[in-house]
């Protein structure tokens, strides 16, 4: 086991490195001036000359890299081209409000998606099932951002239970909407995939012999088959949290939510080189964090499996 | 063309809204009359949302409009403008002018800084000399450039800038390279205003940043600075202690917003005084949905598509752009922008231009005949143009119906829609036939349209269009030299129509901005430079 974490903690660590340099390259390769960007239409040229090579954009871009190969090692990210301060300071800044997101988004999902889905397969082909089955095509198929909307209209709006948008004073009642957004679509693959995966298990020798033992029903379904049948769900669930930490821009900016994902996505249009460089540094290291514990948590899960 | 697939899922959820709102009671609270005023009501918190976030506090770095906007408030310089964007002093009392080459300013004495330190012409000196260090990475240091030693020190050259002299604490001197008679307002900048040295240097490199301590934002404005939480909302409290118009308002917060249908949605739930710049597209809706609550301003700014002068097929080819500028329907334009454009018949827009303007276009049989005229019977051997500009729901629209008028007229256009770094690439290189280019006013005078887009000097800096005419380089340099404002008017309108006799490129409309305001907002004026100043705005009950 521990031979095991090791290993993977090694080959974590190369690929982050390497997603680092790869970032680089492309940021080199796209077109786009950072200096020219940030003067926008001062397009004055001493001022241009100067500016450039005071954030030492002159030099060739290896040797930039290797400066930021050893400010990493610093833990120095850098600071800002836009923002003018340090890199650390705007992830610190950006991503715990994206965890936020991530946690309630993805706890949100689990909450409505496996209930469903179980309920679903249990009452298979009834009206239960087809409402679930609906439920599942509305929300694989709802865009985010309409999605994001509709809520906001609802429950803010009209019915002004909710803030519209923004976290206030960081209350976890700002993250309710965004949440919901982000873990309706979430929901609806687990609520699939957790009938599919419970309707097999239901059929397997053990769960006939434990209904055969006269155990309640209750007990069997949850006790005996959830168990077994939410594996598969596990590794979902962990890829899409994982995604949530970056991907989730379009409900960030629906809901106000300056979040990580937002702010590489404005860094990147910006050519703001060392916040692209630093947050997907960050979301590599947390990407690669979370495959970790999801396979620690299946051999937990499971006594079968092991490293 | 994903905007648009956007702005269509809005417009359904409107109607969407619309279905969940009837009988809905707050509507009709909100059409309650406010009662007359008695004048003034001090007090309340305003909420300012935008949907473009400041980037910076530090006035070295006010080169985009929101920090501009809050920085304005918090900063003051030597000269501001009043409501009808006269210049009036500020932290001098009074300046001395003889050859719009050496100017003298003579300070107010005990105007403070927020942590209570007099200003004074040292002050001034080491601002502005702060801007053209090339370490402070000033994007606006150009506009300084005028000063005599300006040059050298953003180079790196020197450590101090000869032109600018504290001849005692009070007395300030800035001598130029050549005569600039628009100067002054240069130093009305918001980007000139002054820091407070001790503050800046305790920041460090994090002054002006949301890192820094926000005892280091320091200036001298009306509003101070009390917080700021990044990428959400920057709030002031008032300067009790301002040596100006003190203002009404306890607090101003500024409040960001990455979506424009999020900022709406927040200005319906009440927790908005102010929706900066509505979104073309929305302003329609919103302007029926909000009657006598949106305020239409025309900008001091111009849209414009420019030719390359420098490459075929533009170059020696007056009358293949007079085509061009001929087939375009202004008017066309205007509409399908729901009339928040101005259509433009000048290089400066009307609001400051003394010159005759040329068509409004849209003339099909004479476009053809110059097109003729240009060597291209219609359109034979022309080819296909190609005109690049930056993305966005404007740009492309504007770009359809141009390349419709103009395939109307036989020209064919081909649309080069670029990611905006790409872009701006391209224009540096003259990488371009024809491009999109915007330019706002940096202050309200024709000088700031026609010096940095068409003096040749300018080529290599905003003169994009690689337009060189010394008759024009010389107007434009006699006007600078000029004391007198009525003949230096008439040189600005002697240069524009020369410009336009050569059509570096089709004018297409000044850009008009509508804001949102609440029940409750009183005394807010947008000025010329779409600026809103905070000082005599109050809030009724």
């Amino acid at each position: 086991m521990l031979r095991f974490m090791l290993r993977r903690l090694g080959i974590s660590f190369v690929v982050v490195l390497g997603i680092t340099l790869l970032v680089f390259l492309v940021m080199n390769v796209i077109p786009g001036d950072p200096v020219r960007l940030l003067m926008g239409r001062y397009m004055e040229q001493t001022a241009y000359t100067a500016i450039r090579a005071e954030l030492g954009l002159d030099q060739p871009w290896w040797q930039r890299y290797l400066l930021f190969l050893r400010q990493l090692a610093a833990l120095d990210l850098g600071r800002s081209f836009v923002q003018h301060r340090e890199v650390t300071s705007v992830i610190r800044d950006a991503f715990p409000i994206t965890l936020r997101l991530g946690v309630t988004g993805i706890a949100m999902a689990l909450l409505i998606g496996i209930p469903a889905g179980v309920l679903a397969a249990v009452r298979k082909n009834t009206l239960v099932d087809r409402g679930v089955n609906l439920f599942s095509y509305l929300g694989i198929s709802a865009p985010a951002f309409l999605l994001g909307l509709l809520l906001q209209m609802f429950f803010a709006l009209t019915l002004g239970i909710l803030p519209v948008s923004g976290i206030g004073d960081g209350g976890w009642v700002y993250y309710f909407l965004p949440g919901l957004a982000v873990a309706l679509p979430c929901a609806a693959v687990y609520a699939r995939m957790m009938r599919a995966s419970m309707l097999e298990v239901l059929q397997q020798n053990y769960m006939v012999a434990a209904t055969g033992y006269g155990l309640p029903q209750r007990r069997v379904i949850w006790r005996h088959g959830f168990k077994n049948a939410v594996l598969p769900l596990v590794t979902q669930g962990g890829m899409d949290f994982a995604g949530l930490l970056g991907g989730a821009v379009i409900t960030e900016s629906v809901f106000n939510l300056p979040g990580l994902g937002r702010v590489i996505l404005t860094a990147v249009l910006q050519r703001d080189y060392p916040v692209v460089q630093g947050g997907v540094l960050v979301l590599a290291a947390a990407f690669v964090t979370v495959n970790l514990l999801v396979d620690l948590f299946y051999a937990w899960l499971d006594p079968r499996i092991r490293y | 063309m994903k905007g648009k697939i956007r702005s269509g899922f809005f417009f359904t959820l409107l109607a969407v809204s619309f279905l969940l709102l009837t009988g809905c009671s707050a509507e009709s609270g909100l059409q309650r009359e406010v009662a007359g005023a008695d004048g003034p009501r001090p007090g309340g918190v305003f909420r300012f949302g935008m949907t473009v976030e400041a980037q910076s506090l530090d006035p070295a770095h006010f080169y985009e409009a929101s920090g501009i906007e809050i920085g304005k408030e918090i900063y003051d310089g030597l000269i501001a403008y009043d409501r009808d964007m006269q210049l009036v002093p500020a932290h001098a009392e009074g300046w001395e002018n003889r050859d719009n080459m050496t100017y003298v300013f003579h300070l107010k004495k005990g105007t403070k800084f927020h942590n209570g330190r007099e200003v004074t012409a040292a002050d001034f000196k080491y601002s502005l000399e702060r801007l053209l260090d090339p370490k402070t990475k000033s994007e606006i240091s150009g506009m300084l450039l005028p000063v005599q030693g300006a040059g050298a020190r953003l180079a790196g050259k020197t450590q101090e800038v000869s032109g600018i002299k504290v001849k005692d604490p009070y007395t300030l001197e800035i001598k130029l390279e050549k005569p600039f008679a628009g100067f002054l307002y240069v130093l009305a900048h918001p980007g000139a205003s002054v820091v407070e040295r001790q503050s800046v240097e305790a920041a460090g490199k994090d002054f002006g940043t949301p890192a820094a301590s926000p005892e280091t934002v320091v200036g001298s404005g009306p509003f101070k600075f009390k917080s700021w939480q990044p990428a959400m909302e920057i709030s002031l409290v008032r300067n009790d202690a301002y040596y100006g118009n003190k203002p009404y308002l306890d607090e101003v917060e500024y409040k960001f917003f990455k979506e424009e249908s999020t900022v709406l949605n927040e200005y319906r739930a009440g927790s908005l005084d102010f929706v900066d710049r509505l979104p073309p597209g929305l302003v329609k809706h919103t302007v029926s949905r909000y009657p006598g609550l949106t305020r239409r301003t025309e900008q001091l700014s111009q849209y414009f598509y420019a030719f390359n002068m420098d490459k075929p097929p533009f170059k020696d080819n007056l009358k293949l752009r007079q085509a061009i500028s001929t087939a375009v329907d202004r008017n066309a334009i205007a509409t399908m922008l729901e009339r928040e454009a101005v259509p433009a018949t000048g290089v400066v827009p009307r609001g400051i231009s003394a010159a005759a303007g040329a068509g409004l276009g849209g003339d099909r049989r004479k476009a053809a005949q110059l097109l003729a005229e240009a060597g291209y019977p219609g359109g034979q051997g022309l080819g296909e143009i190609e005109l690049k500009y930056n993305i966005s729901e404007v740009n492309q629209k504007v770009a359809e119906i141009v390349q419709e008028q103009l395939r109307a007229a036989g020209i064919s256009l081909k649309l080069v829609g670029m990611e905006p770094g790409a872009f701006i690439n391209d224009l540096v290189k003259g990488n371009t036939q024809m491009f999109r280019f915007g330019w706002g006013a940096d202050y309200p005078d024709p000088d700031s349209f026609l010096y940095p887009l068409y003096h040749s000097g300018q080529i290599g800096n905003n003169n994009l269009s690689f337009y060189s005419n010394q008759a024009v380089d010389d107007l434009l340099d006699k006007a600078r030299g000029e004391q007198d404002a009525g003949k230096r008017l008439e040189l600005y309108r002697l240069a524009e129509a020369k410009i336009l006799a050569d059509m570096p490129a089709v004018y297409l409309y000044s850009g008009v901005e509508t804001d949102l305001l609440s029940r409750r907002v009183r005394g807010m004026a947008v000025n010329k430079l779409d600026l809103k100043p905070m000082d005599r705005v109050w809030l009724a009950e």
